[in-house]
């Protein structure tokens, strides 16, 4: 028997990995309280949401090439396959200084490329880490359904992670605000868009700081409003965002703004 | 070369021989296929998350076999008293300190290319349009570069020739434990921080001794990240020039004589 | 005869400690050496010293006409240790096969002589078994194949016959006296002073590091009235005063 155990401990370890991927599957038809949380929490204690974080600067690493710097604005996201200088990171290689550092630039990349559009899936895997083992990093939320809906096509993946997020982070504007766009702009559901814009709105604790925010949200609840028939509602809505703007601010939207309600009045 | 041949084949049958080599083969075929199963918001074939951790299992078990071989080999034949005999031999001790180097570092290759060969297996069944022969450009839709393939085992197998070297040169000045842990300890020190040692020793605030040995550790001590190609590989860049390869090929090479001349020394100098 | 094994004014310290003290002793071809010693008095030393494996001091060995610290003095010299430690994951047919090819044997030559000696030393039947499973006896036998696999001349042996039952002592005795009468030489230390007297041409007593008597069997006893080795070796050793 004490011969046979060297060999049946990796088959018993097989067996356990095996069924703890079947067991986590059913995870959410048990009732119970013994959640993944928990026991993600128990494993890896207060390092839970510094993994988390991790993961998803790993996750913004794999989105520019694998290498790591300063994250982009959200413009750049739209770019694919240009090739330019990342800003450096801290090790201090911007300029090769000796032979080491020479081969060190020849062997890493510190070039900035963003994923192919086929290839953008392979940020999903951190993106869903860094949500899972920090369900407190909103950024990581928004950004997972930003790419899920907005390039990979996967909506309703979009409006889990949402809701998931929401119910982590209850009253968090942003999240609210991400779900009211998928609801109206790509769901074409006007109920639920107005219910979340309303939501976000009420949500938004400093009103000064996320003013153009706030602008579109009211923009976007007078439309929502407009396509279900509330026209007095859609007009206080329009006019609220139109309030929100400064005496000399011009810009597009306003401009829209003021078009819908002149319409309306 | 007979002899060194003999006894490089003496450690390979040695890590075969060994729950070692089979402990991290299921770890690693346990972790990759697991890995593989999983799906991510119902969108399939995502596959860089996979080669990340593959390459990371497979470079660590790789190392770790190779080092704990390495170490053990000198004082073990001393321990045992097998090395009165084997030295009892036609066999000079140069002979004896090459073939135990380079039986260490072919037993940590073949565990290697085991390990590789899985997870290449495991990575193309997962990906969606493998490029064979994708000689250069990246993006191209395909998740494996051929090319960057071999590279990545090229240089990991250079990587192997110091740390085997190091290992075995070490093992005729430490015991086995200490061996073990010093040369793990310095090749993650080195692979972590090996880039930014000579901006340290630049730096006034730090103590003047720790500039000194920064700089010494920075220009002397074997830099493991020269052959650490997952960046490219696992995000098609383009692969290195041939010119960089033969460098770093005359690199390790260079590296693995100055280890095996140290343990030579000691051992020639040892009464046993 | 010449001599095969040549040692003169040999000293070998460890820690300032003087382990051989001037030694000097000649063994010619074809003949059995016994050497004998207490505990400590560098038996094992001197063996090792003769193998290339300890650095003289002062004074010089030659094995076959060669300094032992060239491997070329060592290609036609076989060696059984006292304890018979082997890779315990090998097979005696990979034990034999690593040490042959050692010898750079040509493979053929290596498959028969394998096959002899696994036939000689009675280990055929567990030829592709592990060394870890075996016994002390066996692994003694697998030792003592291992000493003969480059058909040596000279065959160097680290008390032989420790830890073995009397049957075999006696297949060991019978090995050695087919090797002498092959015309191989053969130098081996040993407490056991009745197989010493049964074997050897020649023998050394050596205590301190010191040969205290040496020459051949008949000469050492000469003058002695028992005529006994082992009542010669103790008032030998006792009275030597060193």
């Amino acid at each position: 028997m004490s011969k046979r155990l060297p060999m049946l401990l990796p088959a018993l370890f097989f067996l356990a990995a095996v069924l703890s991927y079947s067991i986590e599957k059913n995870f959410h038809k048990v009732e119970f309280s013994f959640n993944l949380d928990n026991s993600l929490y128990r494993i890896l204690g207060s390092a839970k949401e510094a993994i988390g974080d991790t993961l998803f600067l790993k996750a913004d690493a794999y989105l520019h090439g694998g290498v790591e710097g300063k994250s982009d604005s959200g413009e750049d996201l739209e770019k694919e396959g240009k090739i330019e200088e990342r800003e450096h990171s801290a090790s201090g290689l911007k300029t090769a200084s000796d032979w080491i550092a020479q081969v060190n630039d020849r062997v890493k990349v510190h070039e900035h490329r963003h994923l192919a559009k086929t290839q953008q899936k392979e940020i999903l895997p951190f993106i869903y880490w860094a949500t899972e083992l920090d369900p407190h990093n909103v950024e990581a939320v928004l950004t997972a359904a930003y790419w899920l809906d907005r390039h990979l096509g996967q909506t309703d993946s979009a409006v889990e992670v949402l809701a998931a997020g929401l119910r982590n982070n209850p009253g968090h504007w942003e999240i609210e605000q991400g779900l009211a766009d998928i609801y109206f702009k790509r769901k074409k559901d006007a109920i639920l868009g107005e219910r979340f814009y309303a939501k976000a709105i009420e949500d938004v604790k400093d009103k000064e700081k996320d003013r153009h925010s706030l602008i579109e949200l009211y923009y976007f609840l007078g439309e929502s409003r407009l396509s279900l028939k509330k026209k007095s509602g859609a007009l206080r809505a329009y006019q609220m965002a139109l309030a929100l703007y400064a005496a000399n601010e011009e810009n597009g939207l306003k401009v829209q703004i003021m078009e819908k309600i002149k319409e309306l009045s | 070369m007979s002899a060194i041949g003999a006894l490089s084949k003496l450690l390979i049958k040695e890590i075969f021989r060994k729950k070692d080599f089979y402990v991290a083969l299921i770890l690693i075929g346990v972790i990759l296929f697991y890995a593989s199963s999983l799906n991510f918001y119902h969108v399939g074939n995502a596959v860089r998350y996979l080669m990340e951790i593959g390459l990371m299992l497979i470079y660590l078990f790789s190392v770790i076999l190779t080092v704990s071989l390495a170490a053990r080999q000198y004082p073990s034949e001393i321990q045992n008293r097998t090395c009165q005999v084997l030295l009892a031999k036609p066999l000079s001790r140069f002979e004896f300190v090459a073939g135990k180097f380079i039986g260490s570092f072919l037993a940590g290759a073949a565990s290697f290319l085991i390990f590789y060969l899985i997870f290449l297996g495991v990575t193309w069944h997962k990906a969606e349009t493998p490029q064979l022969f994708d000689m250069a450009a990246p993006s191209h839709g395909g998740a494996l570069s051929w090319i960057l393939a071999f590279q990545a085992a090229y240089l990991f197998l250079l990587n192997l020739w110091v740390i085997a070297s190091m290992a075995s040169g070490f093992s005729y000045y430490l015991t086995t434990s200490a061996n073990v842990s010093i040369s793990l300890v310095l090749y993650v020190l080195i692979n972590t921080y090996g880039p930014g040692l000579n901006s340290v020793g630049a730096q006034h605030a730090v103590p003047v001794l720790f500039q000194i040995m920064a700089k010494i550790f920075y220009y002397f001590l074997p830099h493991f990240e020269f052959f650490d190609l997952r960046q490219r590989f696992i995000h098609a860049w383009e692969p290195v020039s041939g010119g960089l390869l033969l460098f770093l090929t005359a690199y390790a090479l260079v590296y693995a004589f100055i280890f095996l001349i140290l343990g030579w020394m000691k051992l020639e100098k040892t009464s046993l | 005869m010449d001599s095969v094994i040549e040692i003169k004014d040999l000293v070998v310290s460890y820690r300032k400690k003087r382990a051989l003290d001037g030694l000097s002793l000649s063994v010619k071809r074809g003949e059995i050496f016994g050497f004998l010693g207490p505990n400590g008095a560098g038996k094992s030393t001197m063996i090792k010293t003769l193998l290339g494996l300890i650095h003289p001091d002062e004074g010089w060995v030659r094995l076959g006409g060669l300094s032992p610290l060239d491997p070329q003095a060592r290609v036609r010299v076989g060696f059984l240790p006292e304890e018979a430690n082997y890779y315990r994951f090998l097979s005696p047919v990979e034990l034999l096969s690593f040490y042959g090819e050692i010898f750079r044997l040509p493979v053929s030559v290596l498959k028969n002589r394998i096959e002899k000696l696994l036939s000689l030393v009675g280990l055929t039947e567990v030829r592709n078994k592990p060394i870890h499973t075996f016994s002390k006896g066996m692994a003694q036998k697998a030792s003592l194949a291992q000493a003969l696999i480059n058909n040596p001349e000279t065959l160097i042996l680290d008390e032989p016959t420790a830890g073995l039952d009397p049957l075999a002592r006696m297949d060991l005795r019978k090995i050695l006296t087919d090797l002498k009468e092959e015309g191989k030489t053969l130098f081996f230390s040993s407490h056991e002073l009745s197989e010493v007297e049964l074997l050897c041409d020649s023998i050394a007593i050596i205590k301190s590091g010191k040969i205290i008597k040496s020459g051949s069997l008949h000469e050492v006893l000469e003058g002695d009235k028992d005529q006994n080795l082992e009542r010669f070796f103790l008032k030998t050793v006792k009275g030597s005063g060193l």
